[in-house]
């Protein structure tokens, strides 16, 4: 028979979550009930207020535990590494363009900031990831990746506001800043990305990655000039370094053959699998690059440089999903590491 | 990874170092450790409970009825040894520091007679 101290007890313990009662309802009615003095009724206040502040401990851990989860599925942390390393590169492009004036001649002063800011910040957000700063470069991550697209909408100046989705001429701003922002949300995320990468991995994507980034920061300029809207990436300045079309093309090449493995064995893809889709994507490279020149397109390297801009890093995007959803299924539902075992005899 | 062990934490830890215990095994345990002067409540004790297996720490060794009261008995893994170990390592490094601060000052007299007659005898007994 239950009396009114156990059903007052009973009553607390109910607010507790379904897998914390399954657990531990049981063992604690017995510590509170061993711990009452005889002919207790009701629950000390000081007993009441401490189940109380253990219900919102334990949704927090639950909180808190489907949180990591979300953000392992979301951004599995080899996949945010190489987020955050092409991020890195966009910074470089982005200083490349800024040392050039004359791109930047209607921003001047306190407009100059917002519009060059977002592209700069992703260098010392690496930097500071690097360093074991990961909190700091989460937020950091976090308030440029959507705040300041947001911001720059917002003042109109969408000229050169980072991009949000990304178009065919722009860099997709917003899916690999939020990869990165919450890649750096999981802790440890940075170093185990690295190793889950492994030591060739991570030496083939940090080489790929610059390759790629410097190439299409210091390739050839385009017809137009400055270079369109939001593509900093895309934009050497007349005064930037210029490789040759010919020269462009074959470091592109290298740098997607060293970067797609990686992204695919990040997205669980091995063995020849793996090596058939490199081939098909650095082919499929060539292949557009020959196309263009037998079509007689004189700036065919121009028209590369912009797909390729959008399309690495959506395949970085598709790589992380396969990757997550993988991640999913191996491991069942996110924060299933809680225990949840079957509730006690009675 | 140096973040410092709360004391509850501590205290929980510490209770399960001499064998497994059901949870109101650890509270009285806790209470006789920190000598009568901390006493953890069902609501801190459970919540921690469950964070410390989660994190790897503690498990559950067995599974009781007795007097028609379901028992739950907890102990330490090995992770968790290692963790209690190196948390009372600096807990013993800072009171080393501390005497010899309290040497230099002069003081340790009056420090060696608080640490020999204290007024609550920390013995530590385990309950079944």
């Amino acid at each position: 028979v239950t009396g009114p101290l156990e059903s007052r007890f009973r009553r607390l313990i109910a607010l507790y979550p379904a897998g914390h009662r399954a657990v531990y309802a049981e063992d604690m009615i017995n510590a509170l009930m061993d711990g009452a003095r005889p002919g207790q009724r009701r629950p000390h206040l000081r007993t009441t207020v401490d189940l109380l502040k253990g219900a919102a401990a334990a949704w927090i851990l639950r909180f808190r535990a489907r949180g990591r989860g979300w953000q392992r599925v979301a951004a599995p942390p080899a996949v945010a590494v190489l987020a955050l390393l092409i991020l890195g590169i966009h910074s470089i492009g982005a200083t490349f363009d800024a040392l050039d004036g004359a791109q930047f001649t209607p921003y001047r002063g306190r407009l100059a900031v917002v519009v060059l800011l977002p592209h700069l910040i992703w260098l010392p957000i690496l930097v500071a990831a690097a360093v074991g700063l990961r909190r700091p470069a989460m937020w950091a991550a976090w308030v440029v990746g959507i705040g300041w697209p947001l911001l720059n909408t917002a003042s109109g100046v969408s000229g050169w506001a980072p991009s949000f989705l990304g178009s065919p001429d722009q860099f997709p701003w917003l899916p690999v800043a939020l990869l990165a922002a919450a890649g750096l949300g999981v802790e440890r995320g940075v170093r185990q990305g690295f190793q889950a990468l492994g030591r060739t991995g991570s030496l083939a994507a940090v080489l790929g990655v610059l390759i790629l980034g410097l190439t299409l920061a210091t390739g050839p300029a385009g017809p137009q000039a400055p270079p369109p809207a939001g593509t900093l990436l895309l934009g050497p300045g007349p005064a930037g370094p210029q490789l040759s079309p010919d020269a462009a093309l074959l470091l592109l090449i290298i740098g997607l053959a060293l970067l797609v493995p990686v992204c695919l064995g990040a997205a669980g893809l091995t063995g020849r699998s793996r090596v058939l889709a490199t081939v098909t994507a650095v082919g499929a490279l060539v292949l557009l690059a020959g196309g263009y020149t037998w079509s007689g397109s004189s700036n065919w390297y121009w028209n590369l440089r912009l797909q390729l801009s959008s399309t690495v890093p959506l395949t970085l995007l598709i790589c992380s999903l396969i990757a997550g959803l993988r991640t999913v299924r191996a491991k069942g539902s996110p924060g299933s590491d809680l225990s949840t075992a079957a509730p006690p005899p009675a | 990874m140096a973040t410092r062990m709360q004391e509850p934490t501590y205290l929980i830890l510490a209770a399960l170092a001499s064998g497994p215990q059901h949870g109101y095994g650890i509270m009285k345990e806790a209470e006789q450790l920190s000598g009568g002067t901390r006493r953890l409540q069902a609501g801190t004790l459970y919540a921690a409970l469950e964070r410390l297996t989660g994190e790897g720490l503690l498990t559950t060794d067995r599974e009781e009825v007795v007097d028609a009261r379901f028992r739950r008995y907890y102990r330490l893994t090995d992770d968790g040894v290692a963790q209690l170990t190196e948390e009372t390592a600096r807990r013993r490094s800072q009171a080393h520091v501390v005497t010899q601060r309290l040497r230099a000052a002069g003081l340790l007299a009056r420090a060696v007679d608080v640490l020999t007659h204290p007024s609550t005898p920390p013995a530590i007994q385990a309950t079944s």
